[in-house]
């Protein structure tokens, strides 16, 4: 059977996958976002925590994504077969480009920027509301595209713990020895990544303070 | 006359190294105190300790007769205009809104906010129709000094401080800068510290002036007893004029 033939047959299922992987990175990135922008912002006001957070988040991304899988089964609460796991290592995984884009965005401001808003006499959220954040922004879109798209790729595994998504055709296909099936799962989870860093890139410009977009 | 800003025995240490002080000096009601030195004698420092970027180690600073430390500093920052060398416009706000910025903080209304912005436009020789939506990235360096000192005014304080504010200007612009300064701050009635490296521009500007020299202040008198005066430090400056 044809790759073609296969997706049209299996369309129903194909379709179904694809909603669970769309939901197994969209609350996983979702979740980092509301973790890592607050805590990137918090680095810029405490240097001497930034070494040991970003060293912890950089972990995260070191550890092998079936390992961290692995590691995450066997814990209470968060850990257990099905999707939970899967987010949870999701989220760690995403939150090391969020972090430390945050970090770097806000901290990149320059500093007779903040020193005159500080002079005027801005509160320390009015700076950050007013001048660090819009500054901020081209960095942070640029580290939840990151996030997105290595998110996609890397939810395709948690179907080896039955949270569902793209990876089972992968899984399916793998037991099989059957290439189509494998297809089934890439192809649609290589079209998302494609279609989450386009669409991202465009966000990014379009909220970028260099372009004239917007006064 | 009232004595705006004071400063008695005010000394600013860091790990323990004076950076400035003892320093006891007053500036008065509507004129302008020109701080002049070599770069790291202290006068940036100085004129920080007025709007609490930093706090003095000793002594007392009083702003409107009352203990800075007692003021809320946010309060008193928008008392106090303060505009530096390196302007630091925000990039991403036009023109219109840097200089709203804190008027719009205090709450002003949209209307009241774009009058005063069109204002201080005018006062400072930037037409509002032509600059009003331009971004910092679109105006030559003397065009953003201008907008610098429209948006420090923009609160109406009665306290300016400028930090060096057409250092890095050319020199024609520079002129032209000091001549308007002048007359702005003839026509505004502020109480100006202006700190400066340049002795030229120090007697342009200057009702009074301060030498700064390894954190302290070796004279302090008005232009004329500036010109006369034997104090070897002044002499030094007033040859390096020539």
């Amino acid at each position: 059977m044809s790759f073609f033939e296969f997706m049209v047959e299996n369309r129903t299922e194909v379709w179904v996958r694809t909603g669970e992987h769309l939901m197994l990175v969209g609350i996983a990135t979702a979740t980092a976002v509301v973790i890592g922008v607050p805590l990137g912002i918090f680095l810029t006001r405490s240097p001497r925590l930034r070494a040991p957070v970003i060293g912890l988040t950089n972990i995260f991304q070191t550890i092998p994504s079936l390992a961290l899988l692995g590691f995450i089964l066997p814990l209470p609460l968060i850990g257990g077969l099905g999707a939970r796991t899967a987010i949870v290592a999701l989220v760690l995984y995403s939150l090391l480009p969020i972090v430390r884009n945050t970090f770097v965005g806000v901290s990149q401001v320059d500093s007779s920027i903040r020193e005159a808003a500080k002079g005027l006499g801005m509160t320390s959220m009015q700076i950050l509301r007013i001048v660090e954040l819009p500054l901020a922004i081209p960095f942070i879109l640029a580290g939840l595209r990151i996030a997105t798209v290595v998110g996609v790729g890397v939810a395709t595994i948690a179907a080896a713990i039955g949270a569902g998504g793209l990876g089972t055709f992968i899984f399916r296909g793998l037991s099989m020895v059957n290439t189509t099936t494998i297809l089934a799962g890439a192809v649609p989870a290589a079209v998302m990544a494609l279609v989450a860093d386009g669409g991202l890139h465009l966000l990014e410009r379009r909220l970028d303070w260099k372009s004239n977009a917007h006064r | 006359m009232a004595t705006v800003v004071e400063f008695s025995d005010v000394v600013y240490s860091i790990d323990g190294r004076r950076l400035v002080g003892p320093l006891s000096f007053t500036a008065e009601e509507g004129k302008t105190l020109v701080l002049v030195g070599a770069s790291g004698s202290g006068k940036t420092t100085t004129l920080r300790l007025v709007n609490r970027l930093v706090e003095p180690t000793s002594g007392i600073v009083l702003v409107d007769g009352k203990d800075a430390k007692d003021w809320d500093a946010i309060a008193l920052r928008r008392r106090i205009g303060y505009v530096i060398q390196e302007v630091g416009l925000f990039p991403h706000l036009s023109v219109a809104r840097n200089i709203g910025v804190v008027p719009r903080l205090m709450g002003d209304n949209n209307a009241a906010v774009g009058a005063r912005v069109h204002e201080l436009l005018e006062l400072v020789g930037l037409p509002p129709a032509d600059f009003s939506n331009r971004r910092p990235h679109e105006l030559s360096g003397g065009q953003r000094q201008r907008v610098g000192v429209a948006r420090a005014l923009a609160a109406d304080p009665p306290i300016l401080l400028c930090d060096e504010p057409f250092g890095a200007v050319d020199p024609f612009t520079r002129s032209e800068l000091q001549k308007e300064f002048k007359r702005l701050a003839e026509g505004l009635q502020k109480t100006i510290l202006f700190v400066t490296h340049d002795v030229n521009e120090a007697v342009r500007l200057g009702d009074r002036i301060a030498v700064f020299e390894q954190g302290e202040i070796r004279f302090l008198g008005s232009m004329d007893e500036f010109a006369t005066s034997t104090n070897p430090v002044v002499v030094a400056l007033r040859e390096s004029n020539r």
